[in-house]
C-alpha cells in the first residue's frame, strides 16, 4: 500500500506525532506475533484513550484501510499480523488498572494491562485473576479478550471467557459501548460472551472489567515422573476421574523434560520418559486428604518417582521448568512450531501415540507439552528454517496432527485461536452452513470487512 | 382453541428425531408461519410475551443421550431431555452439571439453555452459559448448525452458541447440547441459621462469598409471615474441609445471636420462584453488588404485603415472590424509583402481567448501539421474524 501523507496526519492529528510509527524499520516488531507468519503493516498507532482508538477506526473507516488490533503481540495463532497490510491499532499504552473493588471482587482495567499484573495488584486483597497464559508475564488482557485466551490453572477456573463481566469495546462503525452489564445475571443475547475469543474481527476491547477469586489457603505442587507417556495420559484420566479437580495438570514429555530439566535443573529424574505437573490448592486439611488420594492413584502406574515441592521456592522452579519449556527447546533446534489442539481427555493417549508416528514419518523432533487435564496438547515441532524444505515439513505435520485431533473428537485450537495460522482447516471442523452462520455475526458487526481481515475463515480458493 | 401468552397456538408438533425437527422447521418457515420452541413449558410464561399466534414445536420427544464418556466429563444430549434425567444419568457416575435448575422433573435441559437461568446453587459460580461447550441447532434453511465441541476447551471459531443461550428460542431450535460437568464433591452439609436483623446476617455471609469451591449456594430468605431472615448455606467438599467451613460459620454466629437453626427445604430453595400460580408475581433484582439488596429489604420491612424474598449476594440477584392486591402497582411504581436510585435492575415474571398492567420491556435496554445489534442479529438469523416472534425485540 501507498502511504497516504494525508492520512499518515490525521493519525498524528489524534495521537500525536510520537504515536505514529510510519518507518518500516520500526514497523519491524509489528510484523508478527509469536509465529511464523509474517506481514508489515502500513500505520501503527499506539492511542492512549477510547476516544483516540474511536476516532482511528472512523478514520479507517473513511479511508478504507483495513485495522489490526494489536496487545503485546504474545499471540500464537498469527491472528495480529497484518497480512494485507492496514493500520495496527496498539493498545499497549491503555494499561492502567482502573479499580479494585476488594469487596465484590471485580477489576476494571484498561485493555493494554498484562495479565499477571492484574494478580499482583489484587494480591493486595487476598485475591488473584484466574486465567493464566504462559506468557502472563508479558500479555495483554485485551489480547486474551480477543482469544480467549487459557493456560494452565484453567482446567480448574476455565478460561478467559468464565472471567469477564463486562468488556468496553470499539466496534467497526466507530461506536463506543459496553457489552456485558457487571451483573452476573443478564438477559437478552451474550453479546459480551459473543465477543470474547472473536479474535479481533469484530471491534476493539480497550477496558475490562473481570473476576477476582479468593486466593486458596494452600497450594501443593507434585513432579511425577513416568516410564512411558501412555501411564502418565492413564494417570491423568484417573485423577480427574476420582473426583478431584486438580487446579493444573501438565505434561511434558521426554523431549521437552530434558530440555526443561537442563534450563532448570528442576529436578526431574535423567531416566524418566514423561512428567506431570500436579497442583492442588484449598485448605490445609483438604490438601493432606488430597495429596494422600494422588498419590494412591499416581502409584498404581509405576512412576519413577513423586516429588512435592516443598516450599514456594521449589514450587516455582517446577513451574520455571513447565512455563520455561519452549524457551528451552532452542537448545534443540532453532525454531518450533507450536501446535494447539485439544482432544476428549481419554484419547490423549492414542492421539500422542499418532503423534509419535507422525514425527518418525516426517522425520521432524516433537516435543509434546501439554496441559493434560483439559486434553490441550501443544507439539512443538522442532526444525531448522535454514534448511530447505524444513519449515514446509513442519508445517505439513502440524496439518496432520489437527487433523489427527480432529479424527478423534477433538478441535482446531484449545486456546491460541485460529487466527491466520490454522484457518485453511477449519472446514475439517466445520461444514459451510456451520462457517457460514459464523460469517453472519462477523458481517452484523463489521460489514465492511475492516477488522482484522484475512483471519478464521479459509482462503475463498480453498 | 389453545393459547399460548395470550397468543392463539396455530398447530402443534412432536418431532421425534433430529430429521423430522429439521423438516419441521424448514416446512413452517417456508410457509411464513411463526412458530416457539416448548420443552416442559415451565417457563412458558416467564419473559417477553409472543406477539404473534404461532405454532409450538415440542421438544420432549427428542430426550436421548447423544455421547456420554464419565472420564471425559462432558455429555452431549438432545435439547428435551429432562434435567432430571440427565441429573440422574450424570448420578450414576457420581457427576453433576456444577448448578442445580428449578422444577428439574418437569423442565427440560434445552428450555433450561433457552432461558438462562443457572438457579441458586452454583459449584464454582458455573452458571450455564460457561457449562455449555456445543450446540447444534436448526437455521431458518432448515441446516443444522453446529458451534463449539465435545471438548472442554475449545477456541475454533466464533462461540456462536452464545446466541442460543438465554434468548428463548429467538434464533431457531436447538437440537442438541455438550455440556462440561463435574465429579460431585466428596460431602455436603447445610447450614440454616436465623437472624432478627438482615445487616446481621450480611454482615456474617460476606465473610464467605467467594468460597467458590466449597460454598456453592448462600442464600438470605425471608417472608412476610415471619419477620426473620434466614441465613441458608451448602457447604461441599472434602470431610475435613466442610467441618472447618461450618464451624467457622458457626463460630462467627454466635458473635450475633443465641443460636437458632431451622433446616430449610433445598428443593423449595432450588425452585424459589419458578413455581409461580396466577395469583402470584415474580420480581427479580440484579445487581453487581453483593449487598444490593439492603435498601430493598429496608423498604419491605414496614410494609402490609404477602412476599417471600430469597436474596442470593454471591450471584448479586433476588427473587421476591408476591401475591396480586389492589396496592400491587403502587409498590411496583415505589419499589422501581427505589431501584433505579440504587442502580438494580428489576425484571417482573408471572402470568397475566399484561391485564394488571405490569408488562415490563426488560430486553430493551437504554443503550441504543445494543439495541441497534440485536435487531440486526434478528434480522441476520431470523428475517421474517418467526423464530419466538417478540421474545427478543
Amino acid at each position: 500500500m501507498v502511504i497516504n501523507q494525508s492520512f499518515t496526519q490525521k493519525l498524528i492529528d489524534i495521537v500525536g506525532q510520537e504515536f505514529v510509527i510510519v518507518d518500516k524499520q520500526d514497523m519491524i516488531v509489528y510484523e508478527s506475533d509469536g509465529t511464523h507468519d509474517k506481514g508489515m503493516p502500513d500505520y501503527v498507532t499506539l492511542p492512549g484513550s477510547v476516544d483516540e482508538v474511536a476516532k482511528l477506526v472512523l478514520l479507517a473507516n473513511e479511508f478504507n484501510i483495513p485495522i489490526i488490533a494489536r496487545g503485546s503481540g504474545t499471540g500464537l495463532s498469527g491472528g495480529a499480523v497484518p497480512i494485507s497490510g492496514g493500520l495496527i491499532i496498539s493498545i499497549n499504552r491503555m494499561n492502567k488498572i482502573i479499580n479494585i473493588d476488594a469487596d465484590n471482587a471485580t477489576a476494571e482495567v484498561e485493555a493494554g494491562v498484562i495479565n499477571l499484573d492484574i494478580s499482583k495488584k489484587a494480591s493486595e486483597y487476598g485475591l488473584f485473576y484466574a486465567p493464566d497464559p504462559s506468557s502472563q508475564q508479558a500479555c495483554s488482557i485485551g489480547g486474551n479478550v480477543a482469544e480467549n485466551s487459557g493456560g494452565p490453572h484453567c482446567l480448574a477456573y476455565g478460561v478467559t471467557t468464565n472471567h469477564i463481566l463486562a468488556i468496553e469495546v470499539v466496534l467497526p462503525s466507530g461506536e463506543v459501548t459496553w457489552l456485558g452489564d457487571l451483573n452476573k445475571e443478564t438477559s437478552g443475547i451474550d453479546f459480551r460472551g459473543l465477543f470474547i475469543g472473536s479474535e479481533g474481527t469484530f471491534g476493539i476491547c480497550t477496558k475490562v472489567i473481570v473476576k477476582l477469586i479468593r486466593k486458596p489457603e494452600k497450594v501443593q505442587t507434585f513432579l511425577v515422573a513416568f516410564n512411558n507417556i501412555q501411564d502418565a495420559a492413564n494417570a491423568t484420566t484417573s485423577i480427574i476421574s476420582s473426583g478431584i479437580i486438580p487446579a493444573a495438570i501438565e505434561m511434558m514429555d521426554k523431549t521437552a523434560s530434558k530440555a526443561a530439566e537442563e534450563g532448570t535443573n528442576a529436578g526431574i529424574p535423567e531416566n524418566s520418559d514423561t512428567v506431570l505437573l500436579v497442583e492442588i490448592e484449598g485448605f490445609d486439611e483438604e490438601i493432606k486428604e488430597q495429596e494422600l488420594l494422588i498419590k494412591d492413584i499416581v502409584n498404581e502406574f509405576d512412576p519413577i518417582e513423586i516429588k512435592i515441592a516443598t516450599d514456594e521456592k521449589e514450587r516455582e522452579l517446577f513451574w520455571k521448568a513447565r512455563k520455561g519449556v519452549l524457551g528451552a527447546l532452542g537448545r534443540i533446534a532453532p525454531n518450533y512450531f507450536l501446535v494447539d489442539g485439544t482432544v476428549p481427555r481419554t484419547k490423549l493417549a492414542p492421539v500422542l501415540s499418532e503423534v509419535n508416528r507422525l514425527s518418525k514419518k516426517y522425520g521432524l523432533v516433537v516435543a509434546n507439552v501439554l496441559h493434560a487435564g483439559d486434553g490441550n496438547l501443544h507439539p512443538c515441532i522442532i526444525f531448522d528454517q535454514q534448511i530447505p524444505g524444513d519449515t514446509e515439513k513442519a508445517l505439513s505435520l502440524g496439518g496432520d496432527i489437527l487433523k489427527i485431533c480432529v479424527e478423534n473428537g477433538g478441535v482446531l485450537s484449545g486456546e491460541h485461536g485460529i487466527g491466520y495460522e490454522k484457518k485453511e482447516y477449519m472446514p475439517l471442523l466445520f461444514s459451510n452452513h456451520d462457517m457460514n452462520h459464523m460469517k453472519n455475526l462477523k458481517v452484523i458487526f463489521d460489514k465492511n470487512n475492516l477488522f482484522n481481515p484475512g483471519k478464521i475463515f479459509p482462503s475463498a480458493r480453498n | 382453541m389453545k393459547f399460548i401468552n395470550g397468543q392463539k397456538i396455530l398447530g402443534t408438533f412432536t418431532p421425534t428425531n433430529k430429521s423430522e425437527l429439521q423438516k419441521t422447521v424448514l416446512d413452517l418457515y417456508k410457509s411464513g408461519s411463526p412458530m416457539t420452541f416448548i420443552g416442559g413449558g415451565t417457563k412458558k410464561h416467564f419473559g417477553q410475551t409472543y406477539n404473534k399466534n404461532l405454532s409450538v414445536i415440542y421438544t420432549n420427544n427428542l430426550n436421548k443421550i447423544i455421547d456420554y464418556n464419565p472420564s471425559d466429563l462432558t455429555i452431549t444430549v438432545e435439547s428435551g431431555m429432562k434435567v432430571n434425567s440427565l441429573v440422574k444419568e450424570l448420578e450414576k457416575n457420581n457427576q453433576f452439571l456444577g448448578y442445580r435448575l428449578p422444577l428439574v422433573e418437569q423442565s427440560t435441559i434445552g428450555g433450561s439453555t433457552s432461558y438462562g437461568y443457572s438457579g441458586t446453587y452454583r459449584f464454582n459460580d458455573i452458571h450455564i452459559r460457561d457449562s455449555i461447550i456445543g450446540l447444534e441447532a436448526v437455521d431458518y434453511n432448515g441446516n443444522y448448525v453446529k458451534s463449539g465441541g465435545q471438548v472442554v476447551k475449545n477456541v475454533s471459531g466464533y462461540d456462536a452458541h452464545k446466541l442460543f443461550i438465554g434468548t428463548s428460542g429467538s434464533f431457531g431450535p436447538i437440537y442438541s447440547l455438550s455440556f462440561k460437568v463435574y465429579p460431585i464433591p466428596n460431602n455436603s452439609i447445610f447450614v440454616d441459621l436465623l437472624f432478627d436483623d438482615i445487616s446481621d446476617a450480611y454482615l456474617l455471609a460476606k465473610n464467605y462469598l467467594l468460597y467458590n469451591w466449597n460454598i456453592p449456594r448462600l442464600s438470605i430468605m425471608s417472608s412476610s409471615s415471619d419477620r426473620m431472615y434466614k441465613l441458608t448455606v451448602d457447604i461441599v467438599g472434602t470431610n475435613s474441609t466442610v467441618t472447618k467451613i461450618s464451624n467457622s460459620i458457626y463460630a462467627d454466629y454466635k458473635k450475633f445471636t443465641q443460636y437458632k437453626s431451622e433446616l430449610s427445604d433445598r428443593i423449595f430453595t432450588d425452585n424459589f420462584g419458578y413455581e409461580l400460580d396466577k395469583m402470584k408475581i415474580l420480581i427479580k433484582f440484579t445487581s453487581n453488588k453483593n449487598n444490593f439488596f439492603l435498601p430493598l429489604s429496608d423498604y419491605l420491612k414496614d410494609l402490609d404485603l404477602k412476599y417471600d424474598l430469597m436474596i442470593n449476594p454471591i450471584f448479586g440477584f433476588a427473587s421476591l415472590i408476591v401475591d396480586f392486591d389492589d396496592n400491587l402497582n403502587k409498590f411496583i411504581d415505589d419499589l422501581k424509583l427505589i431501584m433505579t436510585k440504587n442502580k438494580i435492575n428489576m425484571i417482573i415474571e408471572g402470568i397475566n402481567l399484561e391485564q394488571h398492567n405490569l408488562l415490563i420491556n426488560t430486553k430493551n435496554t437504554n443503550n441504543n448501539i445494543i439495541n441497534t445489534l440485536t435487531k440486526s442479529f434478528k434480522d441476520t438469523y431470523d428475517y421474517r421474524n418467526l423464530f419466538s416472534p417478540g421474545k427478543l425485540l
